[in-house]
């Protein structure tokens, strides 16, 4: 499996910041629901986010959206600052959060540049009637753990033992994460770089892509590719 | 005499509260072992000894997939509807059929927190039950086997096995 290495590529040209990534993310990985005071102190949790911009003066304004995640940096800032060994890079690319390890010094979230990661400063409640809607699969995080995008690593588990299971790799080559599986837009490709054939790695090399922060060097799993305005060209004209 | 009695009432009060609220307080939970025996007795010993029953004609999870499954009470029906007719425990399970009341079976194998097991990869890898759970044949409730050095089984010994066997170890592959 170690030939395989997992990344993303977003098409900022594509998303219509319609959410449903950030929906489909809470409920694949056991997010709480977010409350007003979440957001007022500045504590909601959302391991996806859709990232608003304005441009222009009112009435001529347009919004830009950008879904931000956890980047799974090749050279992740938020690896060698934790002192208990809970956040590593595997041998598939990805950057893991191990909840055991975690103690919450919170070290890894200010040292990452994307804030892609969450702190748990209260110990997650659901109404009742949720229960049962709760991914088994997935860990419900404690008070004082932090956590953060995983590439759906429950989905890739269980794709690598079906693959094993039936002896080919059909379902490692249709997996999909969370997001990905409920962008309306497929403005979310996930895959296999490794892989010439698939669509994320041709995806990544288009000429339209581009990196988060580049300047800082964190070689991000994750590329981005560029709006095309179609506007642009006669702005520059008026200029 | 008034003055003297006075003082001994309400320490006599104050006891009486304080002995309600203790009285009331929640037991301090024992954690893990040792593990209430079911109310209803299932001898493991003569169904998987005596007559021989493959581990996986009761727990059908195991093949496919996560969790092996404590069976429903249609499973035991499934053979005592005509076995064991004169026998206690099974008159108890037939009792629990008729009146449609599921059986609570008490869960023996607890996994710490955080922690995800699948049976189903370990299985198709050709692992007997018995090398995790010992040998439930010859047990009449079933107990967590203990390792050689007389301790539970820990996380040590899943990483043991599974670098023995090539499987994968990181830290995602268990706890995600």
């Amino acid at each position: 499996m170690s030939d395989v290495k997992w990344g993303m590529v977003v098409d900022v040209d594509k998303c219509s910041g319609c959410q449903a990534c950030v929906i489909a993310c809470m409920s694949e990985n056991n997010i709480p629901i977010n409350l007003d005071r979440d957001f007022t102190e500045n504590r909601s949790i959302a391991w996806i986010r859709v990232e608003r911009y304005w441009e222009g003066e009112y009435p001529d304004v347009k919004a830009r959206f950008l879904p931000v995640l956890c980047q799974h940096c090749g050279n992740a800032p938020c690896e060698p600052v934790c002192p208990v060994y809970a956040t590593f890079h595997n041998d598939q690319g990805m950057n893991i959060q191990v909840y055991n390890r975690c103690v919450g010094t919170r070290y890894c979230a200010n040292n990452c540049p994307y804030h892609a990661r969450y702190f748990n400063y209260r110990r997650p409640t659901w109404p009742e009637t949720y229960n049962n809607y709760l991914n088994p699969d997935v860990t419900v995080r404690d008070r004082g753990i932090m956590e953060k995008c995983s590439f759906c690593v429950q989905r890739i588990n269980a794709a690598t033992r079906i693959a094993k299971r039936e002896g080919n790799e059909d379902a490692i080559a249709g997996l999909q994460t969370a997001c990905a599986q409920a962008c309306p837009t497929d403005a979310l490709v996930f895959g296999n770089l490794n892989n010439p054939n698939s669509e994320v790695s041709q995806l990544y090399d288009d000429e339209r892509s581009y990196v988060l922060q580049e300047s800082i060097g964190t070689q991000p799993n994750v590329r981005y590719l560029k709006k095309i305005d179609e506007h642009a060209a006669e702005k520059a004209h008026a200029h | 005499m008034k003055n003297k009695i006075k003082p001994l009432i309400i320490i006599a009060v104050l006891l009486g509260i304080v002995g309600v609220f203790v009285g009331l307080a929640p037991r301090a939970v024992a954690f893990v072992y040792p593990i209430p025996e079911n109310e209803v007795v299932f001898p493991h010993d003569f169904h998987a000894g005596t007559l021989a029953l493959e581990c996986q004609f009761c727990h059908t999870g195991a093949e496919e997939n996560r969790g092996a499954n404590v069976p429903a009470l249609e499973q035991c029906m499934f053979c005592h509807k005509v076995a064991g007719l004169e026998n206690p425990q099974a008159k108890e399970v037939r009792a629990a059929w008729e009146a449609e009341e599921p059986l609570n079976w008490v869960r023996q194998h607890r996994l710490p927190d955080h922690t995800h097991f699948q049976h189903e990869p370990h299985i198709t890898a050709g692992f007997e039950c018995s090398t995790c759970h010992g040998d439930v044949a010859g047990m009449k409730q079933v107990v967590q086997i203990k390792t050689e050095k007389g301790g539970d089984l820990k996380m040590g010994d899943c990483v043991a096995c599974h670098k023995e066997n090539g499987a994968p170890a990181q830290c995602s592959t268990c706890h995600n």
